[in-house]
């Protein structure tokens, strides 16, 4: 890391985000995610969370203000590499559907130009990390996992090469309830024992609850609450009330 | 049936080399389409402006009809030409259309989840294509390719009309004699090739789609492609007949292939040179311009369509100034015309016979009283020709009850006796004139110039091989219009093969 522990990995300055001629998607939003913290974002469909994530790797790019990581404007970064420096894990995962688990797994080391022993080798290490050994499932195509065993393979693709930061958007989304909690249980083992630094967006407060270090409420484009979970139970705006009222125990599942 | 199958059984050779060159022609100019549709198609899907112009051209060449391109192509140097070379082109341009919409349409419909997955995977724009959009479009590529190699089987058959062979040689041989099982011999086979190769891409599309290739075997497969496509097409362009060979030329109806044939088989009998047969060309400025252009040795013209369709020149109606006339012209592009074989093959006005009874019809002039009811059906070229049918309305005076009805040449005796039309032009030499109980009306006025049938060869290939002087010789005034009709009856009406018949005729002429 070119940058001190102490400064942010990820920092949201002022941030708005506008298609052309539209109205704002994202009003003035500032943020900073620490090094090993996970920052949960939540709020309802249509809030922003996505577009605050595609900010990150520059998928899109800010209208106003500046997204900064490690320090540095995204404008200035190489896309790339700013990418592939950012493991992203998508609802229903996005897996390649004509590669195999295991190949799956393997493209990110394989544009990174490993040789083909580090890449199989790094492979067999994830999938069994994720709980899924290669030896079973490796030659699998996607079409023939599960819902949750998709979702595994999609985490172990983001973590490849071992990116510094992890962006999650609806990562059990599609997930049936049980399924998700124990997603949930193995994302924080996974993340203890990585210390990765992750950003996650979901609409379930539950699980923002559960797995941010910090977690900050997003409504109409606008960032209405950030803090830890203590913090937030405190909070005295109605529509952080409100939403936290539709997540708490006891629990309403995936809505 | 029992027909077809004995043909066959007869042409095993010919059917088994027609049926190579036709596998070749579609196999290579499909190979062509997609080595360039794919890369277009490609653009296309990623630029939408290019990605219209792209659709538009080819979707505009698609519509122009394939004999026209073919006509378009063949005077042009480096692309045209008489051979596979211009019908290569032809079935390339038609097969691009299918390959590049279904290449666009396979880029276009990879889930955007996927495509976004591997943006924010780190991947640049062309490891997104290698790696996610091509492997997935790949099934859509070759439904595409598969669309455009059935098409191509079908349209390969009109790759004859430019002497490139393939099985539309026998349906163009038997349209030009009238002949249901000479079509069928080449137009089953074809319609076989078809379903197979459809039934073959349809095997791999559905293997394609229930396990779709890694991105590494498809470049793999993509490299060998191109290297195929660019191997065939160096061997179809520079391949060139080696040694001594002399190429005899026909139009493309029976009467040029017998001839055709006789040629050939005259100078053969005079040993010392090959022969190779460029038979059924598409029509006289097929034939001329691949007479100029080298790749003919020797065709038999016509006197009159020499002056008047070649050099757009005014018949004297004496035959020996009609053919001083073809000499001095050909003579300036370095050709040369032999003595005439015998026969005129000058235009015969016919009706039916039964009609010339009951209607008192000798002549021409006896038309003038009853051309108000009668419906005329010509060829294309006797439409457009100066010394055709406008030349003929002014002569004698006629008006017709309707315009004349423009028809393939190897129809038009047929529609006569079917009643599809009542008058027509046909040959004087035509076999079809007693087959269909049909009379000529006599030219009174020498409306139509003479057209004596005389061999025109380059003067090049008479100096360098003495053997097709002495053959053309042998042929010289030795045909008249009667003996060239029953050359006709034997082929169009009792289709005999055209070698045999060529063969029997010879061996009746001394050395």
């Amino acid at each position: 890391m070119p940058t001190g522990m102490s400064e942010p990995l990820v920092q949201f300055d002022h941030v708005g985000f506008s298609h052309t001629a539209g109205v704002p998607i994202l009003r003035d939003v500032t943020l900073a995610c620490l090094h090993g913290q996970t920052t949960a974002i939540v709020g309802r469909s249509g809030a922003g969370k996505s577009t605050l994530l595609k900010l990150i790797n520059r998928l899109l790019r800010p209208t106003s203000g500046a997204v900064r990581v490690q320090g540095r404007d995204t404008r200035e970064w190489d896309p790339i590499r700013l990418r592939r420096s950012a493991g992203y894990v998508m609802q229903d995962a996005g897996l390649f559907p004509h590669m195999t688990v295991a190949e799956n797994v393997g493209v990110v080391p394989r544009l990174e130009g490993w040789d083909e022993p580090r890449v199989q080798a790094r492979s067999r290490e994830l999938l069994e990390l994720v709980g899924l050994p290669a030896a079973q499932y490796g030659t699998r195509r996607p079409a023939e996992l599960s819902g949750g065993q998709r979702q595994r393979v999609g985490l172990a693709r983001a973590l490849a090469i071992d990116p510094p930061l992890l962006l999650m958007d609806e990562p059990f989304g599609a997930l049936d309830p049980i399924t998700r909690r124990e997603m949930r249980v193995e994302f924080s083992r996974l993340r203890r024992q990585l210390g990765t630094t992750a950003l996650l967006v979901t609409h379930d407060i539950a699980e923002a609850l559960a797995l941010g270090d910090q977690i900050g409420v997003m409504d109409a484009g606008e960032l209405i609450a950030l803090g830890s979970p203590e913090q937030l139970a405190q909070h005295a705006d109605p529509r952080v009330r409100s939403l936290l009222a539709t997540g708490l125990p006891p629990r309403s599942g995936p809505s | 049936m029992t027909a077809l199958f004995s043909f066959w059984a007869a042409h095993a050779g010919e059917l088994a080399l027609l049926t190579r060159q036709h596998l070749l022609l579609v196999f290579v100019s499909t190979l062509a389409a997609v080595v360039i549709g794919v890369p277009a198609g490609i653009l296309a899907a990623r630029r939408p402006g290019v990605g219209r112009a792209v659709l538009l051209t080819a979707n505009a060449l698609q519509t122009v009809p394939s004999l026209a391109l073919l006509g378009f192509l063949l005077p042009l140097p480096v692309v045209g030409g008489l051979g596979p070379r211009t019908a290569l082109i032809t079935l390339s341009i038609y097969a691009l259309l299918p390959v590049i919409r279904m290449t666009v349409t396979g880029i276009r419909t990879v889930d955007p989840a996927v495509v976004d997955a591997g943006v924010a995977m780190g991947m640049t724009d062309r490891q997104l294509l290698r790696l996610v959009q091509l492997p997935l479009a790949l099934p859509s590529i070759v439904s595409g390719i598969r669309v455009a190699t059935v098409i191509g089987v079908g349209t390969t058959t009109i790759a004859a009309a430019v002497g490139a062979g393939g099985l539309g040689e026998y349906i163009f041989r038997g349209l030009s004699m009238v002949d249901t099982t000479t079509i069928l011999a080449g137009a089953v086979p074809a319609a076989g090739l078809a379903l197979a190769a459809d039934g073959l891409l349809a095997l791999l599309e559905a293997h394609l789609r229930r396990a779709p290739v890694t991105s590494r075997a498809a470049g793999r497969i993509a490299m060998g492609l191109a290297a195929v496509v660019v191997l065939a097409t160096a061997v179809s362009l520079f391949a060139r007949p080696a040694g001594d060979v002399v190429v005899v030329g026909s139009k493309n109806f029976t009467e040029q292939v017998i001839l055709g044939e006789l040629v050939a088989q005259a100078i053969e009998a005079e040993g010392g040179v090959r022969v190779e047969r460029k038979l059924n060309l598409g029509g006289t400025f097929v034939a001329d311009r691949g007479l100029r252009a080298g790749e003919l040795d020797v065709y038999v013209e016509y006197t009159g369509t020499a002056v008047t369709a070649v050099f757009h020149e005014a018949v004297p109606h004496d035959p020996a100034q009609a053919f001083e006339r073809a000499r001095v012209r050909y003579a300036e592009h370095g050709l040369t015309v032999r003595p005439s074989l015998g026969f005129n093959n000058t235009f015969a006005i016919l009706v039916r016979s039964d009609d010339a009874q009951a209607l008192g019809l000798r002549t021409v002039d006896d038309l003038r009283r009853v051309s108000d009811r009668f419906t005329p059906g010509f060829g294309y070229e006797f439409l457009q020709r100066d010394d055709g049918y406008a030349g003929l309305t002014t002569a004698y005076g006629l008006t017709f009850a309707h315009p004349p009805r423009g028809m393939d040449l190897s129809l038009i005796y047929q529609a006569l006796s079917e009643r599809q039309v009542d008058i027509i032009a046909g040959d004087a030499t035509s076999a079809l004139i007693d087959a269909f109980h049909l009379t000529a009306l006599d030219d009174t006025r020498h409306y139509f110039p003479p057209y004596d049938a005389v061999p025109v060869v380059r003067a090049a290939t008479l100096l360098r091989y003495p053997a097709v002087g002495r053959a053309l010789d042998r042929l010289a005034g030795r045909m008249s219009d009667a003996q060239m009709r029953a050359l006709n009856a034997a082929v169009d009406v009792r289709h005999e093969d055209v070698a045999t018949v060529a063969r029997i005729f010879l061996s009746t002429l001394r050395r």
